[in-house]
């Protein structure tokens, strides 16, 4: 006669990190058609470089560097990094991205757990103010293998796509970047969006963004992360652009545009979504989520940088205490 | 096996909370009479009653070893006849003797009506508590019911994965449990019952059900799922009753007696049934003992049998490197093999110590244990607060809300102990507060003393304020002066005198030289 009890199994912060990995990978894949080898080269050298940096800021703080590697977080962080960067990127600017994402945002503050600012973009917040024409040199998208691996190591090890010879010609602008662009030319509304809008969203990059949202949906299922974050992210987004065309009239951003643009969904399922930096509560993470979105519109809209993932993320954590303060006097449980 | 982590699924009725699958035989087996039995004094929630035995007294079984009239010391009973060979601080030891005796089976009371003065009394005297872990007095609880037309709550869930002893009791005495609880109803103001059983217990709620029609008496069981914690009492009576009556006291009352809710375990129910048909006191219980090997089996032990027995009969296998625990796989705490069963042991457990559990690590704030906890509260931030013993902030997300059944402490990915720190956080909370209480007692006692000082005082400069007038102003001063002029006349009397002396002795050593 047995008990008939289940083994559980355990699930702990490695295979968190795991379940994020893998809800990832469809997204990887988009990433690597679109950016050959130059984008692979960006993923392996964040990863190396966050493994590394990683152990040596356990060692440097007298802690078992196998236990923390084996949590994978810093490989998360540093493919977060690389998913954010151009193909072609000289080398040490990932690795200076993936430098002060690992040990400045995250072990200067305590290690896993005790970071306030989301590690991954504090690191590329860093390098897109300190190298902002390096990170805006996109090559024409999609690539899919066209740059052979010779020339992409070439690139990557020699100054980047800036310092080839013919990189006037191979540059092509993201579709944000160009939207800008138009419109401070004053282009009319229906040109722009022909040069920029693809089938439901941004041209290329709305393949990707699909990408996450497929793997992030599948996240949520996994009950990895909780519906809040994405929905508060998205909601808030889809609310500005909405009072925009309501107050402004046509824009040449539309809403599919905004959610199927940049980093949008990478943002919604995978950086707002750490659960470190983010708000404790399920209802202070709407509110966490929602102001990623306001913010992502209102810097995309009027601010001087093209995407704004990062600093809206790093303006909500920075609220992240304050929400979590307010947060239980705004509902008591008997107060039905 | 037991030591292992379960599988688990979250449940849709009961906010959190975790599944877990079980299966034990229903018979009830019985020990030999254990050679002695240590009793404790305190096996309810509050102060030990007065002793009225002494060393080397024989006594019966079911005779009482304390006695109190408060009904927050509950007495205890002697489990066995015997001597008693011991009495130290907190526990009776008694050496059994084989008795062929037994004043048996002559039920008392044959009507089921009883009065409920009549019923608090032999509650009290019976040494009946609460029996699903918390061991409340169930004499104060009936005291404490002021409402009219009450709830009467009966407790069948036993929610933890490796306690069968309510499971077992239902399936085998399900009779005297629903009479316990008409009982209960004819003395108690009761307008509704209600019996909450898991859905894991088909049998015990066919029982149930078959004796609730053979006694005629009206409850309604109301079907659970078997989510750990469904028996916490607070948990039960969301589950199961009206939301309205609930919830409509204002401003909200947190105890169930003052929304007008009696509630008692089925065990209790039985032992009141015991208690005031047969007359017998709380003096054994039925307690799941689960092995080495992870089965679970039922048997009724006298109060105060010895650990260390218990193991030895069922022949647990046990080695020096087991942990013995008390209370369940979830709630369960250490207790050693000296202990004995108390009156709410309702199961013991051997099983070897988790030596592979992987160390706590930092809070990564997921949230998993807010999506568990049955209770709305939000484990991570108490445990923020808990840590640096932020007061107000532990005040603010209710800490003592929390009822620590440990769903948390399962699911954290960090594997961080959470409710051992709300348990010490809590401690230390009642300490404070006991701490202020102290103080400011003494603070008021210094005020009153501060201000019955002041009030002499006053009194007294009063009085004499009052005097004085009388007294005539000039004669005072002629008086003073006068004395004035005396003293000083005797001062330089005495100088004279002085000066004389002086001079004389002067003289006198001149003559001697």
């Amino acid at each position: 006669m047995g008990s008939g009890l289940h083994n559980k199994t355990p699930g702990n912060v490695s295979q968190v990190m795991l379940l994020v990995i893998a809800a990832l990978l469809p997204g990887l894949v988009v990433f690597i058609y679109q950016t050959g080898w130059g984008g692979l080269i960006n993923l392996g050298i964040a990863a190396i470089a966050a493994i590394l940096f990683e152990s040596l800021a356990l060692i440097l703080r007298h802690k078992q560097p196998l236990a923390g590697i084996k949590d994978y977080s810093a490989l998360v962080t540093g493919l977060l990094i690389a998913l954010c960067l151009p193909p072609l990127l000289p080398w040490w600017i990932t690795v200076l991205a993936v430098m002060f994402a690992v040990l400045l945002a995250k072990h200067c503050y305590g290690g896993l757990g005790q970071n306030i600012f989301n590690p991954a973009m504090a690191g590329y917040a860093i390098i897109l103010v300190s190298f902002p024409r390096e990170l805006s040199l996109w090559p024409t998208l999609p690539d899919a293998f066209t740059t052979t691996l010779t020339s992409a190591v070439h690139a990557t090890f020699n100054g980047g796509l800036g310092l080839l010879p013919n990189w006037d010609a191979l540059t092509g602008a993201t579709a944000l970047d160009k939207t800008r662009d138009l419109s401070l030319q004053q282009t009319a509304i229906p040109m722009i969006k022909e040069q920029t809008h693809g089938l439901f969203g941004a041209i290329n990059s709305e393949w990707i963004n699909l990408a996450y949202l497929v793997g992030g949906v599948g996240l949520i299922a996994k009950k990895v992360i909780s519906w809040q974050i994405p929905a508060g992210v998205l909601s808030g987004l889809l609310l500005c652009t909405l009072l925009e065309t309501l107050i402004a009239g046509p824009t040449p951003m539309g809403p599919g545009f905004h959610l199927f643009s940049g980093a949008t969904m990478l943002c919604a399922f995978f950086i707002a979504t750490d659960p470190v930096s983010a708000a404790a509560s399920n209802r202070g993470r709407i509110i966490y989520g929602a102001g990623i979105g306001a913010l992502v519109f209102a810097i995309r809209t009027w601010g001087s940088y093209p995407d704004s993932i990062a600093f809206a993320v790093l303006l909500m954590n920075c609220l992240v205490p304050m929400i979590d303060r307010i947060e239980p006097h705004l509902w008591r449980r008997n107060s039905s | 096996m037991i030591s292992q982590l379960f599988n688990y699924k979250k449940n849709a009725t009961l906010h959190g909370g975790l599944r877990f699958t079980k299966a034990a035989s229903p018979s009830i087996e019985t020990l030999p009479t254990p050679d002695a039995l240590n009793i404790s004094l305190e096996q309810h929630r509050g102060a030990p009653a007065k002793l009225i035995v002494k060393k080397g007294d024989s006594v019966t079984k079911g005779q009482p070893l304390t006695f109190s009239e408060d009904l927050n010391q509950v007495p205890v009973h002697a489990s066995e006849a015997g001597i008693i060979s011991s009495i130290n601080q907190n526990c009776i030891s008694i050496t059994t003797q084989t008795q062929t005796d037994q004043r048996q089976a002559e039920p008392k009371q044959t009507g089921v009506t009883i009065s409920r003065e009549q019923l608090i009394k032999t509650l009290h005297q019976c040494g009946i508590v609460g029996m699903g872990g918390a061991g409340f007095p169930a004499a104060k609880k009936i005291a404490a019911l002021t409402n009219k037309d009450n709830l009467l709550l009966v407790n069948a869930a036993e929610c933890d994965p490796i306690i069968h002893c309510d499971d077992a009791l239902m399936q085998n005495h399900a009779n005297e449990i629903v009479l316990g609880i008409a009982l209960i109803t004819s003395a108690c103001d009761i307008g509704t019952i209600v019996i909450g059983v898991e859905d894991n217990k088909p049998e015990s709620q066919r029982a149930i059900r078959a004796a609730l029609t053979q006694q005629n008496v009206k409850a309604k069981i109301t079907t659970m799922p078997s989510v750990y914690p469904s028996g916490a009492e607070t948990i039960l009576a969301q589950l199961c009753i009206d939301h309205n009556r609930l919830n409509n006291s204002f401003p909200p009352a947190r105890r169930l007696s003052e929304k007008g809710i009696l509630s008692f375990n089925v065990a209790t129910c039985f032992a009141i049934y015991q208690a005031v048909i047969h007359g017998t006191p709380l003096i054994s219980r039925i307690t799941s003992i689960v092995d080495v090997q992870g089965n679970i089996r039922n048997f009724r032990v006298p109060i105060g049998t010895p650990i260390a027995h218990i193991l030895k009969h069922t022949k647990s296998n046990h080695t020096l490197q087991h942990q013995v625990t008390t209370g369940g796989h979830m709630m369960g705490t250490q207790i050693n093999l000296d202990d004995a069963i108390i009156k709410t042991s309702n199961c013991i457990a051997v099983r070897l110590p988790d030596s592979t559990a992987p160390a706590a690590r930092a809070c990564i704030r997921c949230g998993a244990c807010a999506d568990v906890c049955p209770e709305h509260l939000l484990p991570q931030q108490l445990h923020m607060h808990a840590t640096h013993f932020n007061e107000l902030s532990l005040h603010q997300y209710e800490i003592s809300n929390c009822i620590e059944c440990g769903c948390c402490d399962v699911v954290c990915p960090s594997h961080i102990p959470l409710t051992e720190s709300f348990q010490t956080a809590k401690q230390q909370l009642i300490e404070n507060q006991d701490a202020k209480n102290l103080a400011d007692i003494a603070k008021i006692r210094f005020e009153k003393r501060q201000y019955r000082l002041a009030n002499k005082t006053e009194l007294r400069t009063r009085k004499a304020a009052i005097k004085k007038p009388t007294m005539p102003d000039t004669p005072l001063t002629i008086i003073s002066s006068d004395q004035g002029q005396k003293k000083k006349q005797l001062i330089e009397a005495a100088l004279k005198r002085k000066e004389a002396k002086r001079k004389s002795t002067l003289q006198n050593s001149d003559n001697n030289k």
